[in-house]
C-alpha cells in the first residue's frame, strides 16, 4: 500500500513526499469518500493519520467497502528539526499551506482544502452552500451564508435525531432533484459550539484547532448518517434568520423568494446557466418553504421537530 | 463586445427585453435569470407587467398608458413605478438597446 500510495500522489506532493521519507518514516495513506469523490491524504506522520481517520470515519468506512480510485490527492509531511517540534505542511491539488504548529491546527486546514476539492469534483451536481439533514418526512435545506448558524442549526437537529447529510453542501442530483449526502464532519466555531453545549449533552470534539484567520473551530460527528447511496427527496427549504429574543415560528416563505435564496447561495449555478434555475425552481415548486425565526435554539428544534413530525 | 455595446446603449425610448435574458414562472411569480451577471430576480406583479410590455416597439408613454387602463386611479404612482422599474432593469441589464 505505501509504495503504490506514493506512486499515486501527484505533483509537487510527491517530491515532498520523497524528501520526507528521508526524514521521517514512510507516509502511508488514508482514503475518504465523499460521494464520488475518492480523497488520499497521505502522510509521514502517524497523529495526523489517526486524525484524520477519526474525522472521517464515516466517510472512511464507506471508502473500505470496494475498490476506490482516488481523484483527489493530498499530503500533509512532519518536518521535524533538531531540538525543536515538528512542523506541518500541506501540498496536494497545486496548493500548498503551511508550516502549521500542531497536527491538529494542520487538518484543520486540510479539511477545508478537502471540501474545495470534493465540491469542485461533483460539479455536475448543482451544489448549494447550505446545511442538509433528513426528518421522516424528507430532506431539509437549509440555506445561508457563514455565520447564520447553519452547522449549529444542523447539528442541533442530528443530536435531536435528524440524519445527517451535511452542514456546508446541498448536492442536488440533476437528474432526480434529490440530495446526495455529503457526509464532512461537522464544524462549529466557539459560538455555535457553546450553545450547542448549553441545550444539548454533546459529545467531545472530534478535533478542534485554529483556522489560519485565527477562528477556533470545532469538529463533531454526527449520531446518524444518511445512506452513503441514499437520495433524500428535498421536502422543506428553510432559511435560519437569527433574532434576539424572538420566539422560534416558521414563517411561509415565497417559492420565488426561495430560488433566490437557493440561487443566491450555489456554489455552480452558472455552470448549469438556465437549467440549474430551472432545477432550482422545480425544487421551490416541490417544497415547503419557511423562515425560522428564532433566538434559542433548542426552541428552534422543537418547532421543527413539531412541524416535520419527527 | 457587440452585446455589450447594446447593454450601454440600453435606454428607455423603446425598452426591450434582452435576449440572454431567461424567464420562468415560479407559483404565479416571474423569475428572471441573467447568465451573463449571474443573477436571478423574482419580479412582483406590477415589475413583471412591465417586463412583458418591453417588446422594443412601445415607449414610456406607451407603457403608462396601458397600465394606467388597468388602472386609471393610479396613474401618479404607476408613473413613478414604470419610471423606476424601468430605470432598474435597465441598470440591472436587462433590457437591450433600442
Amino acid at each position: 500500500m505505501p509504495s503504490s500510495a506514493r506512486q499515486r500522489v501527484g505533483g509537487e506532493s510527491r517530491q515532498a513526499v520523497g524528501r520526507a521519507r528521508t526524514q521521517q518514516a514512510p507516509p502511508s495513506s488514508v482514503f475518504i469518500r465523499l460521494l464520488s469523490c475518492v480523497v488520499e491524504v497521505a502522510s509521514n506522520c502517524a497523529t495526523v493519520r489517526r486524525i484524520v481517520t477519526a474525522l472521517y470515519r464515516s466517510a472512511m468506512n464507506r471508502a473500505s467497502e470496494s475498490a476506490v480510485v482516488p481523484t483527489v490527492h493530498f499530503a500533509i509531511l512532519a518536518d521535524g528539526q533538531a531540538g525543536a517540534g515538528p512542523t506541518y505542511r500541506i501540498c496536494g491539488e497545486g496548493v500548498t499551506a503551511g508550516p502549521f504548529a500542531s497536527a491538529a491546527d494542520a487538518v484543520v486546514h486540510l479539511e477545508s482544502m478537502i471540501t474545495m476539492a470534493a465540491a469542485v469534483s461533483l460539479a455536475d451536481h448543482v451544489l448549494v452552500h447550505a446545511g442538509v439533514v433528513a426528518s421522516p418526512a424528507g430532506g431539509i435545506v437549509i440555506p445561508g451564508a457563514s455565520g447564520a448558524g447553519k452547522s449549529t442549526l444542523v447539528a442541533a437537529l442530528c443530536f435531536s435525531g435528524f440524519r445527517y447529510l451535511s452542514d456546508e453542501l446541498a448536492v442536488i442530483d440533476r437528474e432526480s432533484l434529490a440530495l446526495h449526502p455529503f457526509v464532512k464532519p461537522m464544524c462549529l466555531k466557539d459560538g455555535g459550539w457553546s450553545a450547542l453545549a448549553a441545550a444539548y449533552a454533546r459529545p467531545p470534539a472530534v478535533l478542534s484547532g485554529t483556522r489560519a484567520e485565527g477562528e477556533a473551530v470545532h469538529f463533531l460527528l454526527p449520531p446518524k448518517v444518511c445512506e452513503a447511496d441514499g437520495q433524500t427527496r428535498i421536502r422543506y427549504v428553510l432559511r435560519p434568520e437569527r433574532q434576539p429574543g424572538a420566539s422560534a415560528r416558521l414563517v411561509r416563505s415565497a417559492r420565488a423568494q426561495t430560488l433566490m435564496d437557493l440561487a443566491q447561495h450555489s456554489l455552480n449555478l452558472p455552470r448549469h446557466g438556465p437549467a440549474g434555475v430551472d432545477l432550482l425552481a422545480r425544487v421551490v415548486e416541490g417544497a415547503e418553504c419557511y423562515t425560522l425565526i428564532y433566538d434559542d435554539l433548542a426552541c428552534a428544534v422543537a418547532t421543527i421537530q413539531n412541524f416535520t413530525g419527527a | 463586445m457587440t452585446e455589450l455595446k447594446e447593454e450601454s446603449r440600453s435606454d428607455l425610448s423603446l425598452p426591450r427585453r434582452a435576449h440572454h435574458v431567461t424567464e420562468r414562472i415560479v407559483d404565479g411569480e416571474l423569475v428572471l435569470y441573467d447568465p451573463r451577471r449571474r443573477r436571478v430576480h423574482a419580479l412582483n406583479a406590477t415589475a413583471a407587467f412591465i417586463w412583458q410590455t418591453c417588446d422594443g416597439e412601445r415607449d414610456q408613454a406607451s407603457i403608462l398608458a396601458t397600465l394606467t387602463g388597468r388602472y386609471p386611479d393610479s396613474r401618479e404612482a404607476i408613473e413613478a413605478d414604470v419610471r423606476e422599474t424601468l430605470a432598474l432593469f435597465i441598470s440591472e441589464g436587462l433590457l437591450a438597446s433600442a
